[in-house]
C-alpha cells in the first residue's frame, strides 16, 4: 500500500474556533494519508467537520477565528499549516484545486464565464511565470481546452455566456475547468453535486471519474452520501464529531463496516433496490457539544457498544486488519454487530 | 361520499405568466394536464426532478395556488383557494408539512405557541383542555413535553420536523401533504422521521402525497408513486412496480442515475442533455430530445397520453403502446 511518500499527509490535526463562549474543538487529531492518484471519499453528517478539514488543507478558513492547536499537514516537502501566505498562493489552484458545492455561488453573475476562466488561467501564468505550462498558447486557447475537457458543448459560445444563462450542471462544469486550469495534482471536491438533480449528477460523477483516469488526479471527494462517494472513489474516511473514526477500502466498508457509528449510518440509508420497505434504524441522540467535547470517545453518548474505558480514554486510529483502520476500543479484535433503535 | 377515492385531481393545469426579455411575455407550464386519484389510507410518493412541477402540485392540493385549468375534488367537494371561506374549514382536512422545519416554524412563538394556533383558531380550545391536547400531540410526536415552552432554535432539525408534524396533525387531518419533508436532515435523523412517518399513518389513519426528489425514500414510506417530467406525469403505479420493473425510459434513466451506497456497483448509462426549459418545451414527448429509446417522427409530434397499457401499467409513452 505504501508506495513513497504520501502526497498528502494529515497528522494528529486539531483546529479550534474561537467563539465568545470559549474555543470550539471542531477538528480532534484528524489523520488522513493520501498517494498521488488516489481518490478518497470523505462521508460524515452534519458538523462532523468534513468541509472545515479541506479547508484547512487549502487554509481557506478566516484566522482567526479559526486556529490550528496540533498537529500538521505534510503536502509534498511543504507543512501547509505553517507556510507563509507567498507560498500558499503558489498552492491553491495550481498544486491544490477546489471544486465547491454551490456553481451559482462561485460564479461571478456580472462577468462571462470567458471572463472569469481567462482571469484564472493568467493568475497562474502569473504565480508561475517561468513556467513550461503555458505551451505557446493564448490564454483563449487554452480556455476553450479546459472547456473541451469538461465536455461543454459549444465551449467558443459558452466563453461569451453569463453564469445565468447556464444550467446548474453546466456551471458545475464551467467550476470543474476552473479548477483544472492550474493543472493541480490534488483535487478537493466538496459536495459537487448536492445542488444537482439526480440526473445531472451522475453526469458530473461521470465526467471526476473520467478525469481522474485521464489526468491521474488525487482526489478529496466529500460528500454525506455515501452512494456518491463509492461511485467515484477508492477509499472511503467517515468521519463523526471532528474525528475520523473509520477509514477503509470502499467494498470494505460497505460489505463489513466497523466502526458502531459507521454501521449506524449504513443502517439509516433507505435503499433503493434490494429490499425496499426493510425497517430503518436512526441513531438515536446527538452530536456532542463541541464547546466541551467528552474526554474519551466522542460518539460515546450515542453507541450502544460503549465500554467503561470509551469515556476516558479517546480510541486511536488502529488497523483492524487488510488495511481497515478504525477507531474504536473494541478493535482490533472479532466485528461486532452495533444495534439501533 | 365515505367510500369515494379522498382525493380526485383531474386534468389540473398550473400555468405562470412570467416576463421573458424586455417586453416578451411567456407562459410556464409547471403542471400541464395531470390526473391523480388517492384512496383513503394510500400513500402516494411524488417523484421528479427539479422544474417538473411536484411541489406546485402540493401546492394547487392544499389550495395555496389556484389552478388554471381541472379540477381538485377532495371527498368528492371542490377545494377552495386560500382566503375564502370554504377553505377555512378545509384547513382540519388537508395539512402540509414544509420542507425546511427551520424557517416553518415561527422563532418568536415557543413549541406550545406553535402548536396550541390551529387547535385555538378551528376547534377554540382554551387553557388546561389546550395544554392538555398539545401535551398529547407531542407524545404523538414522541418529543418530551419539556420542550413545550422552549424556542425553535434551541431544537434540533430533527426535533423542530416532528413539531411540525405535531402542529399538522393537530386538528386530525385526513390528508397530509409532505412537501421534501427529510431532506434538510442527516440521513440518521432522516430514518428516525421516516419510520415514524410510517407508523403514524397507520395510528392516525392518515392519507400521504409524500413529494420528494429522492427516489428511495419515497420507495421506503409509499404504496404508490407516480414519476412528473416537465409538467407531467409520465408513469404511475404501486411502487414496487415502477421501481422494479419501470416502463417509461425516465423512469428507467431515473432509477439508474441514483448512486448507491453499495460495493462494486455496476457503471450506469448517464443520461445526456439538460432539462429543457419550462418555458419553451419541445414539441411532442417532452423527453424526446434525452430519450435514449426515441423511436422515431411520432415521438416529436405527438405527446403520448398517459393511459393503460396492455400489460396493465400506466405510461405515457408511444414505445408502450405497441406491445413490447
Amino acid at each position: 500500500m505504501t508506495l513513497g511518500p504520501p502526497l498528502l499527509s494529515i497528522e494528529d490535526l486539531s483546529l479550534d474556533f474561537d467563539t465568545f463562549d470559549g474555543a470550539l474543538h471542531v477538528l480532534d487529531g484528524i489523520n488522513l494519508a493520501l498517494q498521488a492518484g488516489e481518490t478518497v471519499g470523505i462521508v460524515g453528517e452534519t458538523g462532523c467537520g468534513k468541509s472545515v478539514t479541506v479547508r484547512s488543507i487549502l487554509r481557506l478558513l478566516p484566522m482567526p477565528p479559526a486556529r490550528f492547536s496540533g498537529g500538521s499537514i505534510r503536502f509534498k516537502e511543504c507543512d501547509l499549516t505553517t507556510a507563509s501566505e507567498r507560498d500558499m498562493r503558489r498552492i491553491r489552484g495550481i498544486e491544490i484545486a477546489l471544486i465547491p458545492q454551490d456553481p451559482m455561488s462561485y460564479l461571478n453573475p456580472v462577468f462571462t464565464v470567458g471572463q472569469q476562466l481567462t482571469d484564472v488561467i493568467r493568475a497562474h501564468r502569473r504565480a508561475l511565470p517561468n513556467n513550461d505550462r503555458r505551451g505557446g498558447k493564448t490564454v483563449r486557447e487554452r480556455a476553450i481546452e479546459l472547456l473541451a475537457q469538461v465536455h461543454l458543448p459549444h465551449p467558443e459560445k459558452q466563453l461569451d455566456a453569463y453564469p445565468h444563462e447556464l444550467s446548474g450542471g453546466m456551471r458545475q462544469r464551467i467550476l470543474i475547468a476552473m479548477a483544472l486550469a492550474g493543472k493541480p495534482s490534488l483535487l478537493i471536491a466538496d459536495e459537487p453535486t448536492t445542488a444537482l438533480d439526480v440526473t445531472i449528477q451522475a453526469q458530473i460523477l461521470r465526467l471526476i471519474g473520467e478525469l481522474v483516469d485521464r489526468l491521474g488526479l488525487a482526489v478529496i471527494l466529500i460528500s454525506h452520501d455515501i452512494g456518491v462517494v463509492a461511485k467515484v472513489c477508492r477509499r472511503i474516511v467517515v468521519m463523526y464529531a471532528g474525528t475520523v473514526v473509520e477509514d477503509a477500502l470502499v467494498e470494505d466498508l460497505l460489505d463489513r463496516p466497523l466502526h458502531p457509528y459507521t454501521q449506524g449510518l449504513l443502517a439509516a440509508i433507505p435503499r433503493l433496490r434490494a429490499g425496499g420497505r426493510c425497517h430503518l434504524s436512526g441513531i438515536p441522540g446527538n452530536i456532542p457539544n463541541l464547546l466541551a467535547p467528552p474526554a474519551g470517545c466522542r460518539f460515546y453518548d450515542r453507541c450502544p457498544l460503549r465500554m467503561d474505558i470509551c469515556l476516558t480514554q479517546k480510541p486511536p486510529l488502529v488497523d483492524a486488519g487488510g488495511g481497515q483502520r478504525v477507531a474504536c476500543h473494541r478493535y482490533p479484535g472479532p466485528r461486532q454487530e452495533a444495534r439501533y433503535g | 361520499m365515505a367510500d369515494g377515492p379522498l382525493l380526485q385531481v383531474k386534468a389540473l393545469a398550473k400555468h405562470f405568466d412570467i416576463r421573458s426579455g424586455r417586453f416578451g411575455k411567456a407562459v410556464l407550464k409547471a403542471v400541464d394536464g395531470i390526473d391523480v386519484t388517492l384512496q383513503r389510507g394510500e400513500s402516494l410518493g411524488l417523484v421528479g426532478e427539479s422544474g417538473s412541477g411536484k411541489s406546485t402540485v402540493a401546492r394547487l392540493v392544499t389550495g395555496l395556488h389556484r389552478p388554471t385549468a381541472g379540477e381538485i375534488l377532495f371527498d368528492g367537494v371542490p377545494v377552495p383557494a386560500v382566503g375564502t371561506r370554504d377553505r377555512h374549514r378545509l384547513g382540519r382536512d388537508i395539512q402540509m408539512v414544509f420542507q425546511d422545519p427551520h424557517s416553518s416554524l415561527n422563532p418568536r412563538k415557543t413549541i406550545f405557541g406553535s402548536i396550541a394556533e390551529p387547535l385555538t383558531i378551528h376547534e377554540g380550545l382554551r387553557g388546561s383542555r389546550l395544554r392538555a391536547r398539545v401535551e398529547e400531540l407531542l407524545e404523538t410526536v414522541q418529543l418530551d413535553r419539556r420542550f413545550m415552552y422552549r424556542f425553535p432554535h434551541e431544537l434540533s432539525g430533527g426535533q423542530k420536523q416532528r413539531v411540525c408534524i405535531a402542529r399538522a396533525v393537530a386538528l386530525n387531518p385526513k390528508l397530509l401533504v409532505l412537501d421534501e419533508p427529510t431532506s434538510a436532515l442527516d440521513v440518521s435523523v432522516q430514518a428516525q422521521i421516516l419510520e415514524f412517518l410510517r407508523e403514524l399513518q397507520g395510528r392516525l389513519d392518515l392519507t400521504y402525497l409524500f413529494i420528494s426528489h429522492n427516489l428511495a425514500v419515497v420507495r421506503h414510506v409509499c404504496s404508490n408513486v407516480a414519476v412528473m417530467y416537465m409538467g407531467r406525469i409520465v408513469e404511475a403505479g404501486p411502487t414496487d412496480d415502477v421501481f422494479d420493473k419501470p416502463r417509461h425510459p425516465y423512469t428507467e434513466v431515473l432509477l439508474a442515475s441514483v448512486p448507491e451506497a453499495v460495493a462494486r456497483q455496476e457503471q450506469s448509462p448517464a443520461l445526456g442533455g439538460d432539462i429543457p426549459s419550462p418555458i419553451a418545451l419541445p414539441p411532442g414527448c417532452p423527453f424526446n430530445p434525452r430519450c435514449p429509446k426515441k423511436i422515431g417522427a411520432i415521438c416529436e409530434e405527438a405527446e403520448p397520453a398517459l393511459a393503460v397499457r396492455p400489460d396493465r401499467r400506466v405510461v405515457a409513452c408511444h414505445l408502450t403502446e405497441t406491445a413490447r
